[in-house]
């Protein structure tokens, strides 16, 4: 296909025939609604160059392939959780990761020109840090004002005066193109390089969406600097075998997908601070199977919250401060980096770059005013309109925005007081003009539109040097001008774009998750980890246990078999677990099916609403323990909007079909687990968690489908029948018996049999398996594996008649015993396991000595 | 003077400590006008780690790691110091607090930077509209920087009410300052929230003083306590402590043991420790003058 050059083709979209009509959709008014520097469109109108290739396959598409592209692109974003928030309705747009169909095309020859700018801001941003944490000569020469710096509280003076110390291992800046087309610097993340997952997430959405287009323009890979950068780190630890981890705060942060993310791409452990321990002066993990070394700790903590007792943060890991200072580990970035995120630096970047390094500053501030004297102030109010404050210690993340203040917004009473709280606090506050931005093509209502935009850029330390993503996170802006990196309003991917294709590149991500699931086989497992697994099994089994129960009901209803789905049997099989006394329950009279069943769904904390919440949270902390399919299997069951809809009849085929769905998708989720999961502790304690679920589901079916108001269970009774179909047996029945449901077989099946994975006997026997094959700490059984093997030689022991026979009183006294003897039994076994195997989180305690109380006694002569 | 100095702290706890992280600040820093002979300390249970260190500003930490399973943690420090402090420059004759404020603007000595640094508020000394409105009292204009900080001195010793009921470790400053009362650690405070709402350097120092028994009575064992008082930069002249809970200058009765920008930094003993259910703590200090009282 020709190109067609824009002015042309957008003069083809006024009407002018013979050129390709497609093109012109795309780029309709492009032109006249840009304002300064585009990045496609030059000045008279031309398609820049680069671009060329990349439209020609976007107009190749069609309409219908770019709608295709998006559904895709925006299904990957889905499926990956790429959210900032992890518990947040995945139905509210504004926590979810909108990514633009277009990328941000950028030239390699122009790339290697704001690298160098970044790479030589890298090392000054390292220089700065080894100044004012040593012998602080920006301070003392008069470049920098000094309470911004000392007076921060990002100060950690516990870092100071340290030999030879790194301080920057990753590095982010925020940069902008301005209307005339020059880059400028908006912000630098020398805490920790913010959203650095989310670029990944991005460029695999983006080139599954495009594969072809991705090629076609010769964009280059990502997997070379992440490579390089486990070299980098790898070899910072002198030693082959040592090893990395990544510590988060954990999903409650909003950038936790991108730690996750993250820390799978790069092959290392995701722990958070409860995982960690320090002894003898070194940093350790605590697994199934004791204490394991860290090395090298990459930190998505804030600085102030690594370590109790030498930072002004309660969380963290103590004693890690002092296993910094005693070289035990390395914290990548150093805990006081975040001193660097200070924009007090802005206006004395240049000065302090020839200071320094003895060089011109290659990649400059966008004009900055520090607040800290009378004159900055005054200054300031005479330009007041124009300017945005900004605090100091702003961090800008991608899921939560440093707050600025437009003094335009400004009430006069508001005002007044800001102006008041700056005369004493100007100091931690800068003022600065929004940067006029230039613009990018965004694709949105099927045609691209100009859209200003900032870039976050990532670089990593290669040894002295510094090596560039060549990629990263484009923010586009609401507004023409930002005084910051834009949030909110959308990202793309940055596209470095190549006059040829680049040398073939496996990407980490391909090899990595590729065919093995759990990368950590055997006991160096975490505790946490272990924990999380079993719930995830206990959850998954639970919302099935669930979804069958209110499936069996809904479907007597609509089948108009009434007798078999009266209110009272849906009352007992869908009560809450705790509530299951030996009194019948109390049948509300009007209560219908429906409404018994829409509360099942949706209301309170045992609805299977809540149930999923719960799967979904716990798939969330274990994701890096599931494969990829398990992870979007349970993520594709959480986002169904049905389990939320409060407006659908319950009573419906609709109800049905999402209940159908939703067993379908944890079959499915059992079956990966069945067939890619490595036999490790992993798998047995997820394993664990289903066997001890479905074993007291069962027992609590037959419990409540077998005593109150059913005594007689004769041959064929719809209790039995419901009974089989809950314990998905049905089949297995008809096969081996080929005649109605008879109590004593029906039994025998559903609790005995240790051949049908759907009985009580079968699960308490893998159970006993997993226990078994667990670590211990002695020759010994475990007190887990003595309790479940009294379990399980209890129900061996069971003659089948007996569990039929019924007492004068009706009562069927053996299979009551059995069945409420496992309801005790069950969950003290649960119990038991999480208190030996996940005992890790003891809470630590803070202490300080008595205040100083001294005061002289009366003195003789005083 | 030459003093022997016995400092015991004993924590006993309601449950086993499995684990415990501690840093002390335990032994007398070396200085101008002191110096520290020599010291010991002694940790039971026997700390798996000991690693001597410097903090920030100078004073000796001691990070240990009790890694088994203990039910009591005692620290008995012992150190023999020596001291013989410059008598403070004559109060009429130091800078007026104006010109103090203003060679700070351009700190171009490490020794002025370390004197900057010292200015800034923090969490426990925050700049609060009260105090700054009572150290304008005794900060007029053009007064000499030391005979205000030493009517300031006298003022809160006058004002203030030694009362170790109405406060604790953690009493924020503001409400110590409200309530005109509280200990040695509060009344140091809430001199440091003076200077700093004027934005003068002044820092926390924390110590001993030796006590004098009452006419006729013996000096009891354990009677004295660990103490705090302020340091405050007058200029050329550098640091003058002054003793705001006894309205003296600091002269060679007062061992320092370190200093910093309030308590959090020259806690004696802190610690994080993993179990222990309730604990007690009880702290015993001896101050004893060598060539006699």
């Amino acid at each position: 296909m020709s190109f067609s050059p824009a002015n042309e083709a957008l003069s083809a979209a006024a009407g002018q025939p013979g050129l390709d009509a497609d093109l012109g959709a795309v780029l309709e008014g492009y032109a006249a609604e840009r304002g300064g520097y585009d990045e496609m469109v030059d000045a008279r109108g031309q398609i820049r160059p680069h671009w060329r290739a990349f439209l020609d396959g976007f107009a190749t598409l069609g309409a219908d392939g770019r709608q295709a592209a998006l559904d895709s692109t925006s299904r990957h974003v889905r499926e990956s959780g790429i959210a900032f928030n992890v518990y947040a309705d995945p139905d509210d747009r504004r926590h979810t990761w909108r990514l633009d169909l277009a990328p941000l095309l950028l030239t390699d020859g122009e790339w290697a020109r704001i690298s160098a700018g970044l790479r030589q801001r890298a090392r000054l941003m390292e220089a700065a840090l080894g100044d004012l944490y040593g012998p602080k000569r920006l301070l003392t020469e008069g470049i920098l004002p000094a309470r911004p710096f000392l007076g921060a509280a990002e100060f950690v003076h516990a870092e100071a005066g340290l030999a030879n110390h790194r301080f920057l291992h990753t590095y982010a800046c925020d940069i902008a193109r301005t209307r005339a087309g020059n880059w400028v610097v908006l912000g630098d993340q020398t805490d920790t390089d913010i959203g650095a997952g989310y670029v990944i997430a991005s460029r695999v959405a983006l080139s599954h969406g495009m594969p072809g287009l991705f090629r076609a323009t010769h964009a280059r890979r990502l997997a070379g600097f992440y490579r390089a950068m486990q070299e980098a780190l790898q070899a910072q630890l002198r030693k082959d075998d040592g090893r990395i981890a990544v510590l988060s705060p954990g999903p409650e942060d909003p950038c936790y997908f991108s730690h996750a993310y993250l820390a799978r791409y790069l092959g290392y452990t995701l722990t958070e601070a409860a995982d960690l321990t320090v002894r003898d002066g070194h940093l350790y993990l605590k697994t199934l199977d004791g204490l394991q070394r860290i090395d090298l700790l990459l930190r998505r903590v804030g600085g102030a919250g690594i370590d109790p007792l030498f930072t002004t943060g309660r969380s963290g890991v103590a004693g890690l401060m002092q296993a910094i200072r005693s070289e035990g580990v390395i914290v990548a970035n150093g805990p006081g980096a975040a001193l660097m995120q200070n924009r007090a630096l802005a206006p004395w970047s240049e000065a302090a770059a020839r200071l320094l390094l003895d060089e011109d500053l290659l990649l400059g501030d966008a004009p900055c005013h520090w607040l800290g004297t009378e004159e900055a102030l005054e200054q300031a109010m005479a330009e007041w309109p124009d300017l945005r404050l900004m605090p100091l210690r702003g961090r800008n993340d991608p899921g939560a925005p440093v707050g600025t203040i437009d003094p335009r917004s400004l009430s006069r009473q508001e005002h007044q007081s800001l102006v008041r709280s700056l005369a004493m606090d100007g100091w931690s506050n800068v003022a600065v003009p929004p940067v006029d931005l230039a613009t990018a093509p965004s694709f949105e209502n099927g045609r691209l539109q100009p859209r200003p935009f900032a870039i976050r850029c990532y670089l990593t330390r290669i040894g002295d040097d510094w090596n560039v993503l060549p990629g990263g996170l484009v923010r586009m802006a609401g507004a023409p001008a930002a005084p910051a990196l834009p949030n909110g309003f959308g990202s793309k991917d940055l596209w470095i774009t190549g006059s040829v294709p680049e040398m073939h590149q496996l990407s980490l991500l391909r090899a990595s998750i590729g065919a093995v699931h759990l990368r950590r086989t055997g006991a160096d497992l975490l505790s946490r980890t272990a924990d999380n697994l079993f719930w995830l099994g206990r959850y998954a089994e639970r919302a099935e246990g669930r979804m069958r129960v209110l499936r069996s009901l809904l479907s007597r209803v609509l089948e108009d078999r009434h007798d078999e789905a009266e209110p009272a049997l849906a009352e007992r099989l869908l009560a809450p677990p705790d509530v299951d006394g030996e009194a019948p329950p109390v049948v509300d009279p009007t209560a219908d099916i429906a409404s018994q069943a829409g509360k099942a769904l949706l209301v309170g904390p045992y609805a299977l609403k809540a149930s999923l919440d719960h799967l979904h949270r716990t798939a969330t902390l274990v994701r890096d323990q599931i494969s990829h399919d398990a992870w979007r299997i349970l993520s594709g069951l959480w986002l169904e909007r049905g389990w939320r809809d409060e407006k659908r009849p319950v009573l419906s085929r609709a109800t049905l079909e999402l209940l159908d769905g939703g067993i379908r998708s944890l079959n499915a989720f059992a079956g990966t687990e069945a067939e890619n999961m490595t036999r490790n502790f992993a798998w047995r304690f997820l394993e664990l968690g289903r066997r001890i679920e479905r074993a007291a589901e069962m027992a609590l079916l037959i419990k409540r489908l077998t005593r109150h108001g059913q005594p007689a269970l004769e041959e064929g009774d719809h209790a039995l029948r419901l009974l089989l179909e809950l314990g998905d047996s049905f089949m297995t029945y008809r096969s081996r018996y080929l005649m109605t449901p008879l109590l004593i077989p029906v039994l025998d099946l559903l609790v005995l049999d240790e051949t049908n994975p759907r009985s009580i006997a079968y699960q308490l026997v893998q159970i006993e398996a997993h226990l078994a094959a667990l670590p211990s700490e002695g020759p010994h059984r475990t007190a887990e594996h003595r309790m479940i093997l009294k379990i399980l030689t209890g129900l061996r022991l069971v003659e089948v008649g007996e569990l039929a026979r019924q007492g004068a009183d009706r009562r069927r006294p053996v299979l009551d015993g059995l069945v409420d003897g496992l309801l005790v039994d069950l969950p003290a076994l649960s119990d038991l396991v999480m208190h030996s195997h996940f005992a890790h989180a003891e809470m630590p305690v803070s202490i300080l000595a008595m205040s100083m109380q001294g005061r002289s006694l009366p003195a003789a002569g005083a | 003077m030459i003093f022997d100095v016995r400092h015991k702290t004993s924590y006993s706890y309601g449950s086993p400590v499995s684990v415990a992280y501690h840093l002390l600040r335990v032994e007398p820093r070396d200085m101008p006008g002191q110096q520290r002979l020599k010291g010991e300390v002694v940790i039971t249970p026997q700390p798996q780690r000991r690693l001597p260190d410097q903090d920030y500003f100078g004073n000796h930490t001691l990070f240990l790691t009790i890694e088994r399973q203990h039910g009591e943690f005692v620290v008995e420090a012992s150190s023999r110091v020596e001291v013989n402090r410059r008598p403070p420059p004559a109060a009429a004759a130091t800078p007026s607090w104006e010109t103090v404020l203003d060679s700070l603007e351009q700190p171009d000595r490490p020794a002025l930077l370390a004197a900057v640094e010292q200015s800034y508020p923090t969490p426990r000394t925050p700049i609060l509209p009260e105090c700054l409105a009572y150290a304008r009292e005794s900060f007029t204009p053009g007064r000499p920087i030391l005979d205000a900080a030493l009517e300031l001195n006298h003022r809160i010793f006058e004002d203030f009410r030694y009362d170790p009921g109405a406060t604790h470790t953690h009493t924020p400053t503001a409400q110590a300052f409200a309530m005109r009362r509280g200990v040695c650690q509060d009344f140091t405070h809430v001199a440091l929230a003076c200077f700093h709402s004027l934005g003068l350097p002044a820092r926390y120092v924390s110590g001993y003083l030796m006590t004098r028994p009452p006419p006729g009575k013996e000096r009891l064992v354990g009677a004295d306590a660990s103490h705090a008082w302020v340091s405050v930069w007058v200029g050329p002249e550098g640091w003058v402590d002054l003793d705001p809970t006894n309205d003296v200058v600091v002269g060679d009765h007062h061992v320092t043991l370190a200093y910093g920008r309030d308590y959090s930094d020259v806690a004696p003993v802190s610690g994080i420790i993993y179990g222990g259910g309730r604990h007690k703590i009880a702290v015993a200090v001896d101050v004893i003058p060598l060539n006699g009282p």
